[in-house]
């Protein structure tokens, strides 16, 4: 879990053994308007053979376009205009560029090694088909040779997996509750084996049990089946306690990433600080908490320098200009942040000009 | 944002069709007399069925009279019918659909019945009967029957979205803090629906520009008065299409066709401004989306 | 029973839908069932539960938007009357604010408009001039600045936060007494959240509004108040001050919700602890055909022969704490602290000879 992993490495270099996803410099634009919006912005991560990355952040955070571009499920006038999405498959291959893959060649790479969760199960659902039919559908399409009838069998087998009794299996999805339909849609999401699942907001619709049974499920069928997460939500407490590493996204660009523990015990870049003080705290004793004053930028017209800077309470002389580049603490390898206040080891200056 | 249905080519497109209509109603017989020095009425021996030349541009029908000016001469008569109309038949709609929507209840149960009633009235069939039995009494008449027939469609598509804009937690709010309930209904309800009502009076219009026309062809209308309707009957009982005299209800029949292409497009285009799934599927959005695409691999290409 | 101190109580209230189902066939839902809330001036009184717990349409029933089918609504001791006046006079001084904050303001009127109109109605007595410095009050008050910036802006260039802050300025311009909040941050971006929770902490203090505070998060229903009571399936279950209620939960129910909620500073072991035995804890039931009994009966590892076929009592333990549970009339109250609710819902099942295994293969 916590393998040192290199530094920045020039382009095409083999990743870390145990690596699944290696993102890098990933920016994807809105063509609207008389000059393109920029919803994320240089965004690079690694996520490594079944962890499970949390992706935290508020609306216009660019977390929502960062899964459209990783799942290649965006359509104008979003935009990847920069960057690689690099997927090293189980069987030792080298790695494919999703970013650059056509349309074709993406069918191959879709469900069989990387499958979505999306926040309403009726997104994935088709209303109209009983929910073997819809399994059945995906499996055949990515195994020719399954007949109507094992699919259907392997279909009930997937839904007791995540809890859902196999005579559903003939069901219509709005015949199941809210949480089953969600279920229902992880269920279909491993269908083929994945090696990452991305996952985005499953659980913001449903209550805080369900969201517990669902989450444990997951857990469990990780343990059992081996696949990697991303998980994508505004609830940071939930990932606290959920995930292993964590990227707290602002503004499009990813601000801080760390270990779930390393972020819990030490926030530092300022935002994250902020953020974890958004959230009561249900036993710890209460105290006046401000979450942070202001209002997420425009992205239309962000900010100079830091974007973070109108509504940080440590702003410095220099955070207006210079924009901080995203680097690895000295103490701790694992650990990236984006803060002036936390200059990099190598660069002594601190961030680029802009 | 409130101007920005003037962007849509669409949208500008239909309104300029449609202005050119209204001016043409307004100073279209005077420019035909005045200007082209036509009497629309007169009939030149001289020429008869003529096709289009020189000296008369759309040619002549079988009376000798000049087609180029009764097409104008007709558009005052058939736009009247259809504004009047479309006036009546969208106040009706509103008048019955907005309140039906926004009090529910009794007042509901008691509009959609009317509403319902018209709705499945045979309305042609009764046209025909109080058009017949009103024989003579002009062009203002039928405008009148044809709104007071026609509002029931509009006043049930006005009555959901009524109630779907009353249930909205903004009127509720302002109940709540005491708003009285004709406020409630001409300034948080209404202003909510005049898109929708501004569609379908240009829907009513074209509907009424071709009931006219379809009434006059059956034979009700005020002989009188040339309008486009007058002039394709003309021609119909003048059997003009086994003679060849296309010139003669091709123009008029136009007509009729841009005005309906000219509300289509605009209520189009409001739908693409309207409906954000429809904007994602434009092609000026998909358009720049690909030259940023491209602009992005060339920029990438030189950095490496 | 009746007690001045209160503001605004509702007594046993119970709401039953009618529904048409596809077949035509009409249902009952059983929304709400023998509910009851007190507040007190300069109170606040969290309601938590999940989707379909009912707390949602007992808010309603507060703010009259539906009579309540059974029981009654005292404003200051007095029951409601029906009618246009009577309801514009209980609005005068029992006001709701909307869960969305992008619904809740009419998008084609200027925040002016909205805040002035409210004032005409409320305090006839102002003029022009006197309205356009109370709007400025107001939206100082809700700490919207420059106020008069705001006032001219349309909705849509404001942010949720800011919206919903003009939402409260418009129910303040009411001047009530009682403000019934239905999930009123549960739309905002999470940053802006606490500054809002402040906010209605402030107006409580500050000038002694009761405050109904609707959420199904229970963190935050301990950050802005002092009594938390628990719906689940139309009914409720426990209530009490909010320390106690969450330190040790004395229904079932209570405890699940707490023990589900996320809460970073648990300080456990590890995330297979937290999440350990917690996926098979079953689902709220229908309100059309809600269970016998205990309406949480299904799902409870402490069911007994008593929750299938009787709705429990109201069991007093000081402080205003009471809960509806039979563990409490049959002394079995102690099993509650000693283990938590997935581990006993596991426990059962091996009990009941259910193999877990055999489903998770």
């Amino acid at each position: 879990m916590t393998a040192p992993t290199e530094q920045r490495r020039p382009p095409g270099a083999p990743a870390a053994a145990g690596t699944v996803l290696d993102v890098r410099g990933l920016t994807v634009e809105y063509a609207t308007g008389q000059s393109p919006v920029r919803a994320c912005v240089d965004v690079s991560f690694t996520l490594r053979r079944g962890e499970i990355l949390g992706v935290a952040g508020e609306s216009g955070s660019g977390k929502s376009t960062l899964i459209t571009a990783l799942t290649r499920l965006q359509r104008p006038p979003a935009v990847t205009t920069a960057g690689q999405i690099l997927f090293h498959g189980r069987d030792g291959a080298p790695p494919v560029d999703l970013a650059a893959l056509d349309a074709k060649r993406l069918r191959r790479y879709r469900w069989t090694s990387l499958s979505i969760v999306m926040q309403s199960a009726m997104d994935a659902l088709n209303p109209v088909m009983r929910l073997g039919a819809q399994f059945a559908d995906v499996l055949r399409a990515h195994d020719r040779t399954l007949t109507r009838k094992l699919a259907w069998a392997r279909a009930a087998e997937l839904l007791t997996l995540v809890g859902i009794s196999a005579d559903r299996v003939r069901d219509y999805p709005h015949q199941l509750s809210g949480g089953m339909r969600q279920r229902a849609a992880i269920a279909l999401a491993l269908a083929c084996g994945p090696e990452l699942v991305v996952m985005d907001e499953p659980t913001t619709a449903v209550d805080v049990v369900m969201q517990r049974q669902i989450l444990a499920q997951v857990l469990r069928l990780r343990a059992e089946l081996d696949f990697a997460v991303v998980f994508v939500t505004h609830d940071l407490s939930l990932l606290l306690e959920l995930a292993d590493r964590i990227a707290i996204m602002y503004a499009g660009r990813i601000v801080e990433v760390g270990s779930s523990a390393a972020l819990y015990a030490d926030p530092q870049h300022p935002y994250t600080r902020g953020l974890r003080a958004s959230f009561p705290p249900l036993r710890a004793p209460l105290t006046t908490l401000t979450g942070i004053p202001g209002s997420p930028p425009d992205l239309r017209d962000p900010p100079p320098g830091c974007p973070f800077h109108p509504r940080c309470a440590l702003r410095t002389s220099g955070c207006d200009t210079h924009l901080p580049p995203l680097v690895r603490a000295a103490a701790d390898p694992d650990r990236q942040v984006a803060c002036l206040l936390h200059p990099s080891p190598q660069d002594p200056t601190g961030g680029e000009q802009r | 944002m409130r101007l920005e249905f003037l962007r849509s080519w669409k949208v500008i497109t239909g309104l300029a069709l449609l202005a050119f209509f209204a001016l043409l109603a307004l100073f279209g017989p005077w420019f035909v007399r005045h200007v082209l020095g036509i009497d629309p009425l007169a009939n030149d021996i001289s020429a008869i069925a003529q096709p289009p030349s020189g000296a008369h541009l759309l040619g002549t029908n079988q009376f000798g009279q000049d087609v180029l000016g009764q097409v104008i001469e007709g558009t005052r008569a058939s736009m009247s019918v259809g504004l009047l109309a479309a006036t009546i038949g969208t106040a009706l709609a509103v008048l019955v659909g907005v309140p039906a929507g926004y009090f529910g209840g009794r007042i509901d149960t008691a509009l959609n019945f009317v509403t319902n009633l018209f709705l499945v009235m045979p309305v042609l069939p009764l046209i025909l009967i109080v058009a017949g039995y009103l024989r003579g009494t002009g062009l203002w008449v039928i405008a009148l029957v044809i709104g007071v027939f026609g509002w029931s469609g509009a006043a049930r598509t006005l009555r959901a979205q009524a109630l779907s804009v009353s249930s909205r937690d903004f009127v509720r709010a302002m109940r709540m803090v005491g708003e009285r309930s004709h406020r409630l209904i001409f300034f948080e309800v209404l202003p909510h629906l005049t898109g929708l009502i501004a569609s379908m009076f240009l829907h009513a219009m074209i509907g009424a520009v071709l009931a006219e026309a379809g009434l006059a062809f059956l034979g009700i209308s005020d002989a009188s008065v040339v309008s486009w309707g007058t002039m394709i009957q003309s021609a119909q009982d003048q059997s003009a299409v086994l003679r060849g005299l296309w010139w003669w209800f091709v123009p008029p029949g136009l007509c009729i066709a841009l005005i309906g292409t000219a509300a289509s497009l605009v209520n189009f285009g409001m739908d693409e401004l309207a409906n954000p799934k429809l904007r994602a599927a434009r092609s000026t959005t998909v358009r720049r989306a690909r030259r940023l695409q491209r602009t992005a691999r060339l920029n990438g290409g030189e950095a490496s | 029973m009746s007690d001045d101190s209160y503001v605004l109580e509702a007594r046993n209230v119970s709401k039953h839908f009618t529904v048409r189902g596809a077949a035509g066939r009409a249902r009952v839902v059983r929304a709400v069932e023998d509910a009851s809330v007190a507040l007190r001036p300069g109170g606040v009184l969290a309601l938590v539960g999940e989707s379909g717990s009912g707390k949602t349409t007992l808010a309603r029933l507060l703010a009259r938007f539906h009579p309540p089918t059974e029981g009654e609504i005292l404003l200051r001791g007095e029951p409601l009357r029906r009618g246009r006046r009577a309801a514009r006079a209980y609005h005068a001084e029992v006001q709701l604010i909307f869960q969305d904050p992008f619904g809740s303001l009419n998008p084609l009127h200027r925040v002016r408009y909205t805040l002035d109109r409210t004032l005409r109605l409320h305090e006839p007595g102002l003029d022009r001039a006197g309205r356009r410095r109370r709007v400025v009050e107001l939206l100082e008050r809700v700490s919207l600045s420059p106020a008069a910036e705001v006032a001219e802006k349309f909705p849509h260039e404001l942010s949720g936060g800011q919206r919903q802050r003009v939402v409260i300025a418009r129910a303040l311009a009411v001047r009530p007494k009682v403000l019934l909040g239905d999930e009123p941050i549960s739309m905002l971006d999470v940053s802006i959240r606490l500054d809002m929770l402040n906010l209605l902490h402030r107006l409580r203090a500050d000038e002694g509004l009761a405050l109904l505070y609707i959420t199904h998060d229970i963190a935050s229903a301990r950050y802005l108040c002092d009594d938390i009571a628990v719906m689940y399936a139309g009914r409720m279950v426990e209530s009490g001050p909010r320390e106690r209620l969450i330190g040790a939960p004395q229904h079932p129910y209570t405890k699940l919700l707490v023990e589900s909620s996320p809460d970073p500073e648990r300080g456990a072991a590890g995330r297979d602890e937290l999440f350990g035995d917690a996926d098979q804890l079953g689902e709220p039931p229908s309100l059309i055909d809600p269970p016998d009994g205990c309406r949480f009966h299904p799902r409870c590892p402490f069911a007994m022969a008593e929750c299938r076929t009787q709705s429990p009592p109201r069991t007093e333990l000081g402080d205003g704490h009471w809960t509806h549970c039979w563990l409490h009339q049959k002394g079995r109250a102690g099993e509650l602290a000693g283990t938590t609710f997935a581990s006993a819902v596991a426990a059962t099942r091996g009990a009941d000879g259910v193999a877990r295994q055999e489903s998770a293969r």
